[in-house]
Parts: structure tokens; C-alpha cells; sequence
């Protein structure tokens, strides 16, 4: 910089760094001499004075812009009016396409955010949601205990079927209209049949003797999925489908007996013996 | 302000007629495509959107500068409305090449082709009812020119040297004369 400004007089060096010491851009070296001259000199006001008519050239300045036609004219040098006017066109259809996404995409978010509040607020201040039903526990042990006490356990004690059809077509609570069940033959009579409450399910049960052993037999039938029970071996008697189960004194098979309702038969008879009677009595 | 660009409402498009190369590039998210498939396509249109924009808000910007500074030059409202319209003309060309640049670099090379448009042209005018006029009239092109550059559009002396393709100490010079007429001056 020195070698630059040699040929610069005290004066012109005054004059010519103004911008640079206001800015505070000069370097300590050259601000120091600054300080010197403008002392020596008597112009300690020169930078205030400088910074002021300054501002007043530059506020003068900005006095000069260029009008709409002529930075019209200008812009017609890279596209004219009719390319101006499909570029707009297509950046408001732009525009257009985004707020009609972005009002999608708010439709959404709200209705999912409404559907979480909802299902959020079902969750916390619904009802208790049930236990699920463990049929197949709960039917070995209300078979145990109707086999201990055979007469006492049946609501409608009967040895007629088309009675107990009746019978289960009048409990509106089981949740299901039974399809009406037909004879077992052979050795079985019926002892009759009641309707086990629990909570979360009602089950339609019957009670099967063996005519010469006492053998006991029972039915159950409940509005629920065979899904529901554990997958076990299955089988397939003249189309029903069933599986079985096994406890340390009493063989199950279960089966779907129609699209909403599960039939349990509990005995001792194997698996293809009782899907057999299950066959008989209920039907597909 | 009342400025007037004479015979130039009618502007032949610099690459009618040639055979330009198609290139394609992404600046603030436009895609950008200029050349003769674009204008074949449709006659009336001579760049595509994003060259466009890029023309008219990065280089258009400098607009107003460029006026400042060109009436500075020619002492003229007129003649610097049109040295600012010539001078975008005669950039166009370099549109592809400019795509890339600062913006800073941009302003640069708008102040230096209107600097050098001047010489060619070499119109001075004397719009009198300007404030500025009484200021700049009895200064040389050289030191008004130095005085906008710096003092006005804000540039560094080196920068301003890049322009005018002085020396520092001519520069400074110009800077010390055109400063001391500012100081000295009276604005209306």
C-alpha cells in the first residue's frame, strides 16, 4: 500500500482513504497518519463532514431507478410478453398444484389427528376391553364339573330335542340363533342343556349318557372363531373340519359350525368318533 | 424520473439465426435450458423460464446501479437509460457463461461493459434539473465515474480499478478530486 500511495501528497491521502477510515478498513500504520495530517492540516472534521455529504449523494442517487417500461424493455430481451405470460401461467398453475397438495396433505394430517384423538380417547375412556375367551380351558372344566354333578348343572333338564331347540331359540343372550340340533343314534340319549353365562361370552351346552356305560358327552356351542383356540391336529369328517385336543381324561374336538358360531363336543370317544356325533347332531 | 430509450423498443434477439448449443443447468431450483431447441419450438420465446429468471432477478437487480452510475457517466437521464438497456443487450450473449457466477461478480462485469459501451458511445448529455448534475458537470468523466464506483455503488478501489483499468494512485486522485467537490458542494 505504501508503494501505491507514494506519489499520493499529504492532502490527496487525506482525501482519497475517507472511505476507508470510516469504514475502519485502514490499517493501524495508515490510520495513524491519517490522524497526523487531518491534525496537521486542521481538518479533524473531514470525516464527519465527508460521511455526511456522502450519505446526501448516495440518498440523491437512489433518486435515480429505472422505470416499469424500461426494465420492461430490458426483460424483452430475454423473453417477450407472450413467453413472460406462459411462464407466469405456468408458475401460478405451480403454485396452484402446491396449495392443492399442501390443503391434501392438511386434510390428511387433521383427519388422521382427529381419528388418533378418537381412537386415543376410546382407548383411555372406553370401556374396558374384555378378556378373551379361553374356551377351550373353560369348556374341559365346565365338562369336569357338569359329568360330577349331571342333574344339578342342567337349567332345562329334558330327553326330548326338538324341547331343548326350543329352549335355546327362546335365550335371546346367547348372541346367536342355534341351528336346531338333530339325534346322535345310537347309544346316546340326552339328559338336556343349559346356558353357561360368562362375562365376555354365552355358551350353549348339552349333556349326551351313554344308554349302557353312563358315558358322558357334551356339546357346546358359542358365538366366537375357531381361530381362537390354539392350532392343533386337524381332521375332516364328510367336510367338517375340526381339530382336536386332548386332556389327561377327556378328548375335544372343535370345529366351525357356521361363520359365526364354534362347536366344542367333550368326551372320551377319539377325535373322528365325536367329529362323527358332531356331524349328526349339528350338521355343516 | 422521465427516460426515453429512443429507437429500442424493437430488440433483435442476439442468437437468432445461429445455431446455439443446448445446455442445461440447476440454479434455485429451476431447470435451465437455453438454445435453439427452445426456440424452435416456439418462436416467441427466446430462453426458457429458469434462464429467464435468472436473467431477470439476479442481473435485472443491478439495474438501478447501472442508471446511477451511467448518468454519472453521461450526465444524462436519457443516455444512461439507454447505456443501461445497451449494456444488458450486449451481456445477453453471455448469459450461459454467467449462469455460474457470484452476484457480486455479475455487478462487476455490468459496470465495466457499461463503462467500456461509454467510450464507444461517448454521449454526454446535461439533464440540469438533476440535483447531481450541478455537482458532476465540471468534473472529468474519470473522476465521476471513480466518485459513483466508490462512493455511490459502494465498490472497493480495487474493485473500481478493475473496471476503469486505472492505477491506485489515479484512481485515488480522481477520488481526491471528486471528494473535494463533495465536500465543497451545496445540494439544493
Amino acid at each position: 500500500m505504501a508503494q501505491k500511495t507514494a506519489a499520493l501528497s499529504d492532502e490527496e491521502f487525506l482525501y482519497a482513504y475517507l472511505s476507508e477510515y470510516l469504514d475502519e478498513a485502514l490499517p493501524n500504520d495508515q490510520r495513524k497518519r491519517f490522524d497526523e495530517i487531518a491534525k496537521r492540516l486542521k481538518l479533524e472534521s473531514l470525516t464527519t463532514d465527508y460521511g455526511i455529504r456522502r450519505g446526501r449523494l448516495q440518498i440523491e442517487a437512489q433518486r435515480l431507478y429505472l422505470d416499469e417500461k424500461h426494465m420492461h424493455d430490458i426483460h424483452d430481451l430475454v423473453e417477450d410478453d407472450a413467453a413472460r405470460a406462459n411462464h407466469e401461467a405456468h408458475d401460478i398453475d405451480d403454485v396452484g398444484r402446491s396449495e392443492l397438495f399442501g390443503n391434501a396433505m392438511r386434510f390428511v394430517l387433521l383427519i388422521g389427528f382427529l381419528g388418533l384423538l378418537v381412537y386415543g380417547g376410546f382407548k383411555f375412556f372406553g370401556p374396558e376391553k374384555k378378556a378373551a375367551f379361553k374356551a377351550l380351558d373353560s369348556l374341559i372344566y365346565e365338562a369336569i364339573v357338569m359329568s360330577e354333578d349331571p342333574e344339578g348343572r342342567l337349567d332345562f333338564p329334558t330327553d326330548k330335542l326338538d324341547e331343548l331347540n326350543t329352549y335355546f331359540k327362546r335365550v335371546p343372550e346367547l348372541g346367536f340363533l342355534p341351528k336346531p340340533m338333530r339325534e346322535p343314534g345310537g347309544d346316546w340319549e340326552l339328559n338336556g342343556g343349559t346356558v353357561i353365562d360368562y362375562e365376555v361370552s354365552k355358551i350353549m351346552a348339552v349333556q349326551f349318557t351313554g344308554k349302557n356305560n353312563r358315558e358322558k358327552l357334551y356339546l357346546f356351542l358359542w358365538d366366537g372363531k375357531l381361530e381362537q383356540l390354539p392350532k392343533s391336529e386337524s381332521g375332516n369328517f364328510e367336510g367338517l373340519v375340526y381339530q382336536t385336543y386332548a386332556s389327561d381324561k377327556w378328548n375335544i374336538v372343535a370345529w366351525q359350525a357356521s361363520p359365526t358360531v364354534t362347536g366344542m363336543m367333550v368326551g372320551h370317544r377319539g377325535g373322528k368318533e365325536m367329529a362323527e356325533l358332531a356331524f349328526k347332531i349339528v350338521g355343516l | 424520473m422521465r427516460l426515453a430509450l429512443g429507437g429500442h423498443t424493437c430488440h433483435p434477439h442476439p442468437f437468432r439465426g445461429i445455431l446455439y448449443f443446448a445446455f442445461r443447468k440447476n440454479i434455485d431450483g429451476y431447470p435451465l435450458t437455453l438454445g435453439c431447441r427452445d426456440m424452435a419450438q416456439n418462436g416467441a420465446r427466446k430462453y426458457d423460464a429458469g434462464a429467464a429468471a435468472f436473467f431477470v432477478e439476479t442481473l435485472c437487480q443491478d439495474a438501478d446501479t447501472l442508471l446511477r452510475f451511467g448518468f454519472a457517466m453521461t450526465l444524462s437521464e436519457d443516455f444512461a437509460g439507454r447505456l443501461v438497456f445497451k449494456t444488458y443487450e450486449s451481456i445477453v450473449p453471455s448469459l450461459p457463461e454467467l449462469l455460474n457466477r457470484d452476484a457480486t461478480v455479475i455487478r462487476l462485469q455490468l459496470l465495466r461493459r457499461a463503462w467500456e459501451l461509454h467510450h464507444e458511445i461517448n454521449q454526454e448529455g446535461n439533464s440540469s434539473e438533476n440535483v447531481l448534475y450541478p455537482l458532476l458537470k465540471p468534473l472529468d468523466l474519470e473522476t465521476r465515474a471513480c466518485l459513483f464506483l466508490v462512493d455511490v455503488v459502494g465498490l472497493s478501489v480495487d474493485e473500481a480499478r478493475e473496471i476503469t483499468k486505472m492505477d491506485d494512485t489515479e484512481l485515488r486522485r480522481h477520488l481526491t478530486v471528486g471528494r473535494k467537490r463533495l465536500l465543497g458542494f451545496r445540494f439544493e
